[in-house]
């Protein structure tokens, strides 16, 4: 489509405006918590780093972060050998109901996280488990299966069947093909869920408010405060959070594309 | 190192009214083949005849509902692939994308965990079979077609298997290099004396490559014999409307004097040899090559429709009332091509004209 001039100038300035209507918040936290000031106000005079310091010396803050790790790498894992393991079934063999498995298992993602908290919170409740941190990761876990499931699965969608048979003609046993040549070909494809169902998980605030017990994530945490207004301690906070997310985020495209 | 006893069979593939069925249809059909040891031996069918089906069926992908399947005169009928010494190269190549072309040549060796000097030794000799030397560091996204192709052979010879098992090899590859590739995989055969058992709906490839051939109809083998057997003595009127071209002039067979017929045809009487019992009065099929037609004094006067000059010898479009003929003719010094309109006698020995009972399985071009 050919473009005049005119067209190109409003279509970039549009462009621009969706992007600082999305990012300026975003910029406007990671300046502030570098301000000097306690009061959020601009301009912002004096540039420091002691928010940084105080984050790193609330231990409250610190728990919080150990907590999210704990329930993120957890979730994670189970997602990421559900998932795996999920896709391969679906990939590999006809079993009755395989159509509505596939469709059914990116539900997760797509409920509001308010109704798979209600759900799994009468769940455990009916069932009698103990909320806490082990329900919080099993609440994780069910977004993050279908996560890690559909970057398998479309892996393994493009990998052609001929090389299973190649392996096997060659006189690898099924084991065998599985470790030298099917998982060499979706590892990338695994880690990129992994990461993503990882960083899904650490930021997820409405499922942990339906299924933690006692203990606090750091999301949790850093919303409990927001009672007492916004705190330049948060602002730091959530500016590590939001660089540690992206880097992820930049890694699961990464390893996503990769082979 | 184990010594393998001396198989007592001189056939190297066996298949024993082997039948694999999808839902109700037969993709092979009680396939009965003896394929002997150092042969080069083709499938060749159109798509849906069911050779590929056989091919997978010798290779260990697919398991036969009926029938058994022999290698080396053991059943394997039950063994999956990896436990049988037959290797494959595959439509698509199939190399592993993440190996280097030295990693893929060495997969089988790894396998068997030879040692270190013997599989580099191995590798290497395979490699330079293919005449692919100096490339066995890159990947196969950094190789052509052609030499994709080799790394597949490489990969599947290295070991020495029993039987080479090859699903349509060139039929990836652009004209020019299919010529070349073909050559070499013949050269290749005959160097390493394997077994080759080759899968192709290309006439030509079938009839330069191989010793000796299956047609392949509906699942089911029609003719095995060798390239000029097929051509010159085609078992049935599907093989030979399949196998090179040829002119089936529909008639009435007037009479019989040992193998010579007399044939009513739409525009007087032909002669022709029958190749089985054929009742006098029945519906019958002239086959006739075009190479055979002579364009001398005989049996009926044709006139010229269309005249394609070929260089090595001239194709001819012949009509005689409503009868068309292909004729070809063989470029002789001094002699020119009949202009069209020409009025020409024509006619041929009946030995080389075949007749068969009429069983409508003649294939329309």
């Amino acid at each position: 489509m050919r473009q005049s001039r005119t067209t190109k100038w409003i279509l970039g300035f549009y462009t621009l405006g969706v992007f600082l209507f999305m990012h300026i918040p975003l910029a406007v936290i990671v300046l502030f918590s570098f301000s000097d000031k306690r009061v959020l106000a601009l301009p912002i005079r004096g540039w420091t780093l002691d928010w940084y310091r105080q984050m790193l010396e609330d231990e409250r803050l610190y728990t919080g972060l150990f907590n999210s790790l704990k329930v993120a790498s957890t979730a994670t894992l189970l997602a990421t050998f559900l998932g795996t393991l999920g896709a391969f079934a679906v990939m590999r063999w006809k079993f009755f109901g395989r159509n509505v498995f596939r469709s059914a298992v990116v539900i997760p993602i797509l409920l509001p996280g308010i109704v798979t908290g209600v759900a799994m919170l009468s769940f455990f409740g009916t069932a009698g488990i103990p909320l806490g941190l082990a329900t919080v990761i099993i609440g994780h876990a069910t977004f993050g299966f279908p996560v890690v499931f559909n970057m398998v699965n479309a892996r393994l969608a493009r990998l052609p069947r001929s090389l299973e048979e190649a392996s096997a003609d060659l006189g690898a046993t099924p084991a065998q093909t599985f470790r030298r040549v099917i998982f060499p070909s979706i590892r990338s494809a695994i880690i990129a869920g992994a990461l993503l169902a990882f960083t899904l998980s650490f930021d997820e605030i409405v499922v942990t408010i339906f299924l933690t017990g006692k203990d606090n994530t750091l999301p949790m945490e850093i919303y409990s405060r927001l009672r007492f207004g916004m705190t330049p301690e948060i602002n730091a906070a959530v500016t590590a959070i939001l660089t540690a997310s992206a880097v992820l985020v930049l890694l699961s495209t990464w390893f996503s594309r990769k082979a | 190192m184990t010594v393998l006893p001396m198989p007592t069979t001189q056939f190297s593939v066996q298949l024993r009214g082997a039948t694999k069925r999808y839902g109700i249809t037969a993709a092979a059909d009680a396939v009965t083949l003896d394929i002997r040891r150092g042969e080069f031996f083709t499938l060749l069918g159109s798509s849906g005849s069911g050779k590929t089906t056989t091919l997978r069926l010798i290779g260990g992908f697919e398991f036969p509902d009926e029938g058994r399947i022999l290698i080396n005169g053991r059943d394997v009928t039950s063994q999956p692939a990896h436990e049988r010494n037959v290797h494959t190269v595959f439509q698509d190549y199939a190399l592993f994308p993440h190996m280097n072309v030295f990693t893929n040549v060495a997969y089988a060796c790894e396998l068997k965990r030879l040692p270190r000097e013997e599989i580099r030794k191995r590798v290497n000799r395979a490699i330079s079979l293919v005449q692919l030397e100096g490339l066995d560091r890159r990947k196969p996204s950094q190789l052509s077609g052609g030499q994709q192709q080799r790394v597949a052979l490489a990969r599947a010879l290295v070991d020495e298997p029993a039987v080479l098992l090859l699903d349509e090899p060139l039929s990836a590859l652009d004209a020019k290099i299919r010529t070349e590739v073909r050559e070499e995989l013949k050269a290749l055969q005959r160097n390493t004396g394997i077994t080759f058992i080759y899968v192709t709906h290309d006439q030509e490839e079938a009839l330069t490559l191989s010793d000796r051939v299956a047609v392949m109809r509906n699942g089911r083998v029609v003719q095995v014999d060798t390239p000029i057997q097929l051509y010159e003595y085609p078992a049935n009127l599907f093989v030979a409307s399949f196998i090179g071209k040829a002119n089936f002039l529909p008639g009435l067979l007037l009479s019989l004097d040992g193998k010579k017929a007399q044939v009513r045809v739409s525009e007087g009487v032909v002669e022709g040899r029958i190749t089985s019992e054929i009742p006098v009065g029945a519906r019958v099929r002239v086959m006739i090559r075009p190479e055979n037609i002579r364009l001398m004094p005989g049996n009926s006067r044709v006139t010229v429709k269309q005249t394609t000059y070929l260089g090595h010898s001239t194709e001819y479009i012949l009509s005689s009332g409503k009868q068309t003929l292909r004729a070809l003719e063989i470029r002789r010094l001094g002699s020119t091509p009949h202009p069209v309109g020409t009025e020409l006698p024509c006619g041929w020995n009946w030995e080389d004209a075949l007749v068969y009972e009429d069983d409508g399985s003649v294939l329309t071009f």
